[in-house]
């Protein structure tokens, strides 16, 4: 089981590994690297301790550092012995809490544990002792959760992602909720073997989910429109013969596949040189995002206030630092090595310093490859999910898909996709079309207190699946 | 016919869907010398050995598709010998559980394979699923069925009763899947199966007592991220549908008129929403966007400011309207046609509830 090793929780943790840091739901995502601080929750720490330990490990900050702890002891610091029994004597007043919160924040400030603290505001809250007891249970978690800085390491997986951006920021994932992610993977009978089309603007989950499905047997070609930043698929920390599978071709290109005078032939390789100019601005946009990132840092955590504070010199390193491995993927998977540290990326090879031009034309080879892979017309599935109009894309990609294989079409809306089943029908040769939305509801789980949560997400988008047949010769 | 890879060309004793058209499909053996009834006459299974997969069959009164088989299609169409699990809870849970190609699996029990075909299909060629079943019969035919679907390699069927004589398997496991009526009986021992360094398990159950229950045992046996929840799946039917429009009776004006003014009033007002709508998205959306829609509220703004200008040409401009705002259907005198996706009367409304978890090492 060699290829299941590399991605699988048997590892320990080491240097550079991307890892989510988990908080009840909360999930967060981080490359280690030692000496460096990060900030979360507004508490900046070192990851240097996790090192060597296993993935799923639990860990408490204490002076800046990540120290491993003893769960058990954890979940007994908090008894209480004086319970009410109703909470008919409650009301609600900011008065019921002595404590200012200037004073909780110079507790945090000046470095006192989460379980001090917690106890002092047990011991100021003139209401506390008059809860029920499953009240206190449930006040005193939710005190936990804010002020214990405690973090489960976990490595990211295709549902810890989708989780971590539905939640924070679903916009930078269509809005896919898990539920759907969950039909898009299925109903494309993604599996090892398999050579997948997959059109994504989801910053790169649904292809990383797809790689992840594909275990590193099949290839994926990631049709992609100009920013090629994809953090999602970054933060799965592929091992490279996953990423030799991953072919990026530019969804602006689509049109040119059947073409053999466009720009990335080796024909008109030569030609290329001389309007490299015109070329740059047109096709080259990955490079250019590379760049344009170092400066603009785009990253998860930069949607989120919390994590940061303005004019913060080590957290503004870090961002940089998120959105400049922003390129490792595609410096991988090109083989283009920028001139970072070598420790850097100790995993995959190091190549020699290669020209602009050299790695240009290596990027271009695997553009003329995947067009080699369309042109067989044998692809094993079509992947649609972007914030485009599904229809001309369908249209453009479906004749290179073999017989009897799934198109999966997701939208955050239904009537694109209504619209993309009409074109469908009318170009026949595709049967078995089910339009379809899932719901999700969760439930909360306690002897007596079981109910639905209050809080459900409205939709997590719309499905058109549908297989392809033989063409009618 | 394999469900571990694909293939072109059907085989004697292939396993393939028979599609007669939506939710009317038959799983068949592909045998020798047989014929299998549909609604356009008989087949002879023979005629079909050769033939491309995907390919169109003519039958006496009507043709048929020949579609390769998937664990999808076998759900909808596999013999049932017990309750099953469908394609939307199968995705959920092959998702949560993080199955990938490697992972091994424990599921009891089999019942009809329904589940244990789409986690062979995610978990294959490196993985492995270890499948209970107390039921002898049961156990048997899902061996069989995994022999003829050319995924024997990738499992292993055990007849037992894991209740009360457990998995029998030390840390292997990286998931558990429990579909039993008392799986609390069966969840220490599945502890036991899950890798010492962790793990995922997920537990179905019809009813919410059996949830409880369940979530009680995981919560002592040191389960954490406990879960709970339902998904269902609902269909939609793509319609034009045609809605009359009410006689109001005669009116000062002509109908027409009345109309048209309404729907003026109507289109201006959708333009002055759209445009707000559009500069919340410019707040909101990155960089790239911003640069695309700007000009387009421009555009609209200009277009109102237009429309406003042209309020005393109606006449000219009334059919200009109607094409241009007619946005969600098109409005004849009589009727207002339009497309949308219309839901079945009836659904499941229930199937189970999920609960997941996660077993971290210790
Ligand atoms: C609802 S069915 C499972 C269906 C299956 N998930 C599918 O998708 O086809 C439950 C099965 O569990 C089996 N079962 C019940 N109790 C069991 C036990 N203690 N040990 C093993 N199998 C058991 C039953 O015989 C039955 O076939």
């Amino acid at each position: 089981m060699a290829c299941a090793e590399n991605i699988s929780s048997t590892k320990l943790l080491s240097e550079n590994d991307q890892v989510i840091l988990k908080k009840g739901k909360c999930c967060q995502v981080f490359q280690i690297k030692k000496k460096r601080f990060v900030w979360l929750d507004k508490v900046k720490f070192t990851l240097d301790g996790v090192i060597g330990h296993r993935y799923g490990t639990t860990f408490r900050v204490t002076n800046g550092e990540m120290v491993k702890v003893n769960k058990k002891e954890l979940d007994e610091a908090f008894q209480s012995t004086e319970q009410g029994k109703d909470n008919r004597g409650l009301h609600d007043l900011d008065s019921n809490q002595k404590l200012s919160r200037d004073d909780i924040e110079l507790m945090k400030k000046t470095g006192m544990e989460g379980e001090k603290i917690i106890g002092q505001l047990i011991e100021n809250s003139t209401t506390f002792k008059d809860k029920t007891e499953y009240a206190q249970e449930k006040w005193i978690k939710k005190k936990k959760k804010k002020h214990l800085q405690i973090f489960t390491v976990l490595k990211p997986t295709a549902r810890l992602l989708c989780e971590m951006y539905h939640g924070k920021a679903p916009q930078k994932i269509c809005h896919i909720r898990i539920d759907t992610l969950a039909q898009i993977l299925t109903y494309s009978n993604v599996r090892a073997n398999c050579n997948m089309a997959v059109v994504d603007t989801t910053n790169g989950l649904v292809v990383g989910a797809v790689l992840e499905r594909l275990g590193g047997h099949g290839k994926v070609i990631h049709f992609h429109t100009g920013e090629m930043t994809r953090p999602a698929l970054e933060a799965m920390d592929f091992p490279q013969h996953f990423l030799d599978n991953l072919y990026s071709f530019p969804l602006n290109q689509t049109n040119q596949i059947e073409n053999p005078d466009s720009p990335y032939d080796e024909q008109s390789e030569s030609r290329n040189k001389n309007e490299s100019k015109t070329d740059r601005t047109q096709n080259d946009s990955a490079k250019e995002t590379v760049n344009k990132n170092e400066n603009e840092t785009e990253s998860m955590d930069q949607s989120e206030n919390e994590v940061k504070t303005e004019n913060d010199e080590t957290k503004e390193k870090e961002c940089v630092d998120l959105s400049k491995s922003t390129d490792t993927v595609e410096t991988k998977e090109t083989g283009k090595t920028t001139g970072k540290p070598e420790g850097n990326q100790g995993k995959r090879k190091h190549r020699d310093r290669e020209t602009r031009e050299q790695s240009r034309n290596l990027r271009n080879k695997r553009i003329r490859d995947a067009k080699q892979l369309l042109l067989q017309k044998n692809m094993d599935g079509l992947i649609v999910a972007c914030k485009y109009h599904p229809t001309p894309i369908v249209l453009a990609l479906l004749d290179y898909i073999a017989p009897c294989r799934p198109i999966v079409l997701y939208s955050q809306h239904k009537e694109p996709l209504m619209d993309c089943y009409a074109f469908m029908r009318e170009r026949g040769g595709i049967v078995n079309f089910r339009l379809t939305e899932t719901w999700l509801r969760e439930y909360q789980v306690l002897p007596m207190r079981t109910h639905p949560h209050i809080g459900m997400s409205g939709g997590g988008g719309y499905l058109l699946t549908a297989l392809t047949l033989m063409k009618p010769t | 016919m394999s469900f571990k890879e694909y293939r072109t060309n059907i085989e004697e004793n292939d396993t393939a869907i028979l599609y007669l058209g939506f939710d009317n499909m038959h799983a068949i053996k592909v045998v020798k010398g047989q014929t299998f009834q549909t609604k356009f006459g008989a087949l002879r299974l023979s005629n079909l050995i050769g033939k491309p997969y995907g390919s169109r069959i003519q039958c006496p009164k009507g043709y048929l598709y020949v579609l390769y088989p998937n664990p999808e299609l076998w759900t909808q169409n596999l013999p049932h010998r017990t309750q099953i699990l469908y394609s939307t809870d199968i995705s959920l849970v092959t998702l949560q559980l993080d199955l990938k190609p490697g992972s091994v699996v424990v599921e009891s029990g089999t019942g009809s394979g329904s589940l244990s075909h789409a986690i062979i299909r995610t978990v294959a060629p490196e993985g492995h699923l270890y499948t209970f079943e107390f039921h002898e019969q049961r156990a048997q035919i899902a061996k069989e069925e995994f022999v003829e679907h050319g995924v024997s390699d990738f499992v292993t069927v055990t007849h037992k009763d894991v209740c009360q004589d457990g998995f029998g398997l030390n840390g292997i496991a990286d998931a558990v899947f429990l579909d039993l009526p008392r799986p609390w009986d069966a969840i220490t021992s599945a502890k036991q199966a899950l890798k010492k360094e962790g793990g995922r398990l997920c537990s179905f159950s019809p009813c919410i007592e059996q949830v409880q229950k369940t979530c009680e045992l995981l919560q002592q046996l040191g389960f954490e991220d406990i879960t709970s929840m339902e998904c269902l799946v609902k269909n939609y039917d793509v319609r034009t549908i045609n809605l009359p429009i009410a006689d109001l009776g005669k009116n000062n004006s002509t109908l027409s008129n009345t109309c048209t003014a309404l729907d003026e009033k109507k289109a201006c007002k959708e333009i002055e929403e759209k445009a707000d709508l559009v500069k919340i998205q410019t707040e909101t959306e990155d960089l790239e966007t911003k640069e695309k829609l700007e000009p387009m509220d421009t555009d609209l703004k200009e277009k109102l400011t237009s429309k406003d200008k042209d309020k005393s040409n109606k006449a000219v401009d009334k059919n200009k309207l109607r094409t241009d705002f007619d946005l969600i259907g098109k409005k004849e005198q009589f009727s207002f046609f339009f497309k949308t996706g219309v839901f079945p009367q009836n659904m499941p409304g229930h199937t189970g509830y999920l609960t997941f978890c996660t077993l971290y090492p210790s």
